[in-house]
């Protein structure tokens, strides 16, 4: 390897770690300095990254979205109800993955259905050229502390629906 | 012994060390398992992508302007006018693109085509991607820059950096957790586990018990110690099989109760950087103490 070769080898190689650790640094003053050289380069390459699994909290309360059209003629169909997917528990572990992809999305329409409920609808309306409104039924689960959790006590299910929202 | 004791001593054998540890070759062999696993899990990755993609990537689903935004300084634009057909092409091709690498045609090509494409739609639409897609996505990236077909030696930096992503991994997962009050206080495992989004088999009655409560406590602080450890053992050569051990453990646990897409299975994948073949050892394989 020519001393050229060598010297640029080992300038991409720094480059990259320091793109690793600013990509990693959360809201660190090292990662300020960083960011602007390191990070944004790295996250415009797709290599920006983020591993908070379940952290640093889970989730205390499960939510699901039911859309629902309602058409002119009063008649209701749902579109898509996360609770009931497609793939089950229980159905072949291969399926289940798909599921894991819609359920990232139906993450934003739960927490914040005034924002992206209607993106949501308006998509809907637009993919299957549909008529009539649609409404989004959030459904959430309110799971009990461990330490007041006694046997046989449930988890408390609602429901709270958003829109209509009419489609275009 | 050749122990320096100067600075100049020990600047210069730190150089060393460094030339020695990022300038080392190995056998273009050694990439081929973890390339194989790589593709195999990319093809699966952008197949799954067909249950969302009109919603997300379709110029009549989410508009760019909703799902782009959240993107950060830099957004690609060059996805954001796909129509029906042109996202299935783009996802067919990436498939294809992920079975070139698997298979060892024009393996870097493909690498670098089906890398392409994905960051492509990442910049139209943020909102499906999980870890899974993020790990492989930079696995991926480093190991093209290694010469993935043919005979002779290549570099060994490429392989570094995937072993030292899947570290990062394990390190970064620990210290977040470490914030966390619920896995401070032992509860975290509870209320994943009764997460019916998450859950593979229902655990509730075991759950609603103080000695299960008890067991998952022990469970989310063994997680954390897990993971910290596995960060450390898995880069060290002489710990690396007991890493590889505790990790294949933890990834079988999880996949076993929990049901959060491909991540176990790409975790395990990528322990395939860690170790290589060996027609003399017990199992054909052995783990690589470089």
């Amino acid at each position: 390897m020519t001393l050229l070769r060598r010297v640029g080898l080992h300038v991409w190689i720094v480059a990259l770690l320091l793109g690793l650790l600013s990509s990693n640094l959360e809201d660190d003053p090292l990662d300020h300095i960083l960011e602007p050289w390191f990070g944004r380069p790295f996250a415009a390459i797709g290599l920006r990254q983020y591993w908070a699994m379940f952290a640093p909290d889970p989730v205390h309360n499960a939510r699901f979205v039911r859309m629902t059209l309602t058409a002119p003629d009063g008649s209701q169909t749902e579109l898509w109800d996360t609770e009931e997917p497609p793939f089950p528990p229980g159905s072949r572990a291969w399926m289940g993955v798909g599921y894991q992809r819609l359920t990232k999305w139906e993450k934003q329409v739960a927490l914040k259905p005034d924002r992206w409920g209607k993106p949501t609808a308006e998509a809907l309306c637009r993919l299957g050229n549909l008529h009539g409104s649609i409404s989004a039924t959030i459904v959430a689960y309110t799971t009990p502390p461990p330490l007041r959790r006694q046997a046989g006590t449930q988890i408390a299910r609602s429901e709270s629906v958003a829109g209509p929202w009419v489609c275009p | 012994m050749g122990v320096p004791v100067n600075g100049r001593g020990i600047v210069r054998a730190l150089c060393q060390g460094w030339l020695a540890y990022w300038e080392g070759r190995v056998p273009v062999a050694r990439y081929v398992p973890l390339r194989v696993g790589l593709g195999i899990v990319f093809l699966a990755q952008y197949l799954t992508m067909l249950p969302i993609a009109h919603l997300q990537f379709d110029t009549r689903g989410l508009a760019p302007a909703d799902v782009g935004s959240s993107w950060g300084h830099v957004r690609y634009t060059l996805f954001d006018g796909l129509t029906g057909g042109q996202v299935d092409a783009v996802i067919g091709i990436g498939a294809l693109a992920s079975v070139g690498l698997a298979a060892g045609v024009f393996p870097r090509v493909c690498g670098a085509v089906a890398f392409v494409l994905e960051v492509l739609l990442l910049h139209r639409s943020n909102f499906w991607q999980d870890g899974s897609d993020c790990l492989v996505r930079c696995l991926v990236f480093f190991v093209c820059f290694a010469r993935l077909s043919g005979t002779g030696g290549t570099g060994i930096w490429p392989l570094r950096f995937a072993r030292l992503q899947v570290a990062i991994v394990y390190l970064a997962t620990a210290i977040w957790k470490l914030q966390g009050r619920d896995w401070q206080n032992g509860s975290a495992l509870y209320w994943v586990l009764q997460d019916p989004k998450y859950q593979r088999i229902s655990i509730d009655g075991l759950l609603a018990t103080t000695a299960g409560q008890d067991l998952v406590a022990l469970g989310a602080w063994a997680t954390v110690a897990v993971e910290l450890a596995l960060a450390v053992l898995l880069m060290v050569p002489r710990t690396r099989k007991a890493g590889l051990g505790l990790g294949t453990l933890l990834h079988l646990g999880i996949w076993a109760t929990m049901r959060i897409g491909l991540f176990s299975p790409l975790m395990l994948v990528s322990y395939l950087a860690f170790v290589e073949r060996d027609a003399t050892a017990r199992w054909g394989w052995r783990v690589s103490g470089d």
